[in-house]
């Protein structure tokens, strides 16, 4: 447990940097993410430029600065919309019962049951690439899973003795849902968003390195690792540094969405329907 | 004159596929209960006592029959009218490991009738809270911790307190004690008498305890498969039975005191 706690302080600092360096990226890169400068193209580490340069010699540490951002924040963005309509939705669901949670229930076994980057692919296909189009399909592939796991939630605490007792009072629902239910329901969220920002991070990257989600010369991981499948063979550090940079943000916030998880476990179970 | 009065109160709950299954939970039951009468109600499990009592307190709408109090039928009254009645008419429940939100302080737990209703000393809740509790033998400490970290004769001493707050006229006592020790039962049973001698209520008192029910209740009825076999004076109903259910219920119950 010791040793889960020391993983999750570091994962948390880690997560934080990067948060700090997205949102400092102005500040913090030396150079311009898109000065391009073909005279220096793919060199190695200088003074001027630690990390070197790509293949249009732009500053490869300038480059990730700015695609921490992009990526960070549209995790971050995206996951906070899907929450945001998944958890209203399965909210709803929860509290109505009857035939109201039947009818969306129903509506989110649709959902749920096409493959998730399937489904951001098309919807990439159908709204064109970009950042919008990123946004709206992240979210409409992935609010019914949230959904389903907060209208659970809910159905299993409003059986308890103290939401009829606050009923009982005069308590109308919105008191219930945000006094009683939502203070009961948010941790094991944390979990789920945490783990989802994850993924959606992932899958950011895949979208902008198959040309459907952001597109050059926007500075983001996915996109960095499209323009090094050609050069890497040349010059490394042009395919490593993304990739690192995605995969320890990744490590980090599933190690962080794992102690959660085991915090959750020991406190009451509430975590063993995720 | 009755305080709150059932006629031919019915629940139906249906279930399957547009409700193709239908099961009658509570049948055509019929009863009164004055002020400060303590009215128990004994059944078996699942006979649809729970029902019954939440019906009255409107957390559950009824099939048909009306609940008459103070003249009105609070199965049809719009929701803005019934608020006041909700001071009126309140409900301990079985269970006290889920009678209080896990995530709030007692303390918080308490606050709840101020936040809900116009009560007097609203401005210095914490204060009132604090001078209420004694009488319900709730330790100072306890407003500190978390609904988690509070035993359940604690827990039902706090929710009764907290009940009490809204000076209610009618409770349903369901299964008070049933969740708890055998010691534990005995002071939340003085302190329901107690109560009553102090405030005049009228008491709904469910169970499955039929020793429970006869030292406590001044009328009880006795119930099977939501209908309500017979009621009455509680020694004239146990004295001379007129359903062989109820015979049976007595013999059972001779039996384990002995
Ligand atoms: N919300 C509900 N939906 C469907 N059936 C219910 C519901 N609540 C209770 N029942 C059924 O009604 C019957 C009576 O339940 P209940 O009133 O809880 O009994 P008791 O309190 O006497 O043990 C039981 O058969 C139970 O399964
Ligand atoms: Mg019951």
């Amino acid at each position: 447990m010791k040793k889960k706690r020391v993983m999750f302080i570091l994962a948390l600092a880690v997560l934080l940097a990067f948060l700090f360096v997205g949102v400092a990226a102005d500040l913090i890169a030396p150079w311009d993410p898109n000065a391009v400068d073909m005279a220096n193209s793919l060199a190695g580490p200088s003074r001027a430029h630690w990390l070197g340069t790509d293949h249009l010699g732009r500053d490869l540490l300038s480059r990730l600065i700015y695609g921490s951002r992009s990526s960070v924040f549209i995790a971050f963005f995206a996951t906070g919309c899907t929450l945001l309509v998944g958890m209203t939705i399965g909210l709803v669901s929860g509290w109505l019962g009857g035939w109201p949670d039947q009818l969306i229930q129903s509506v989110v076994n649709i959902f749920q049951g096409i493959p998730s980057t399937a489904f951001v692919v098309a919807v990439l296909g159908l709204l064109g690439p970009g950042m919008r189009s990123l946004l709206i399909a992240i979210v409409v592939s992935s609010w019914a899973g949230f959904s389903r796991i907060v209208r659970n939630q809910v159905l299993e605490v409003r059986e308890q003795h103290y939401i009829e007792g606050a009923r009982a009072m005069g308590a109308g629902g919105l008191y219930i849902v945000r006094r009683h239910i939502l203070p009961n329901i948010l941790l094991p969220l944390l979990v789920l968003i945490a783990t989802r920002i994850g993924s959606t991070v992932l899958t950011v990257a895949a979208m902008s390195y198959l040309g459907l989600g952001l597109r050059a010369p926007a500075s983001d991981w996915g996109i960095m690792i499209n323009d090094a499948k050609l050069y890497y063979i040349r010059y490394f550090p042009v395919l490593l540094a993304p990739a690192a940079c995605l995969t320890l943000f990744c490590l980090s916030i599933n190690l962080i969405a794992d102690y959660l998880r085991d915090r959750l476990d020991h406190d009451d179970g509430a975590a063993r329907m995720l | 004159m009755a305080l709150i009065e059932m006629k031919h109160l019915t629940k139906v709950f249906r279930s399957g596929r547009l409700g193709s299954r239908a099961h009658t939970a509570v049948d055509d039951v019929s009863l009164t209960i004055g002020p400060g009468e303590t009215y128990g109600l004994m059944g078996e499990s699942g006979c649809g006592k729970s029902t019954l009592g939440r019906m009255l307190t409107c957390l559950l709408p009824a099939t048909s029959g009306q609940v008459l109090y103070d003249g009105r039928d609070l199965l049809r009254v719009g929701k803005r009218e019934l608020h006041p009645y909700r001071r009126r008419v309140q409900m301990l429940f079985q269970h006290p490991d889920t009678s209080l939100n896990p995530r709030m302080t007692v303390l918080d737990s308490l606050r709840e009738p101020f936040l809900l209703h116009d009560l007097p000393g609203r401005a210095h809740m914490d204060d009132v809270i604090r001078e209420h509790i004694r009488a319900y033998g709730i330790q100072p400490e306890l407003l500190e911790r978390r609904a988690s970290q509070v035993s359940g004769g604690q827990t039902q001493r706090i929710v009764l307190a907290r009940i009490m707050l809204l000076q209610p006229e009618f409770i349903v006592l369901d299964e008070p004690t049933s969740m708890l020790d055998v010691s534990v039962q005995a002071q939340i049973m003085a302190l329901l008498r107690d109560i009553q001698e102090r405030t005049g209520v009228s008491y709904l008192l469910i169970s499955h305890d039929l020793d429970l029910i006869r030292r406590s209740s001044h009328r009880i009825g006795i119930m099977r498969d939501g209908k309500l076999l017979e009621q009455g004076e509680t020694g004239a109903v146990l004295d001379s039975p007129t359903h062989p259910y109820t015979r049976s219920l007595i013999n059972s119950f001779a039996y384990m005191r002995d």
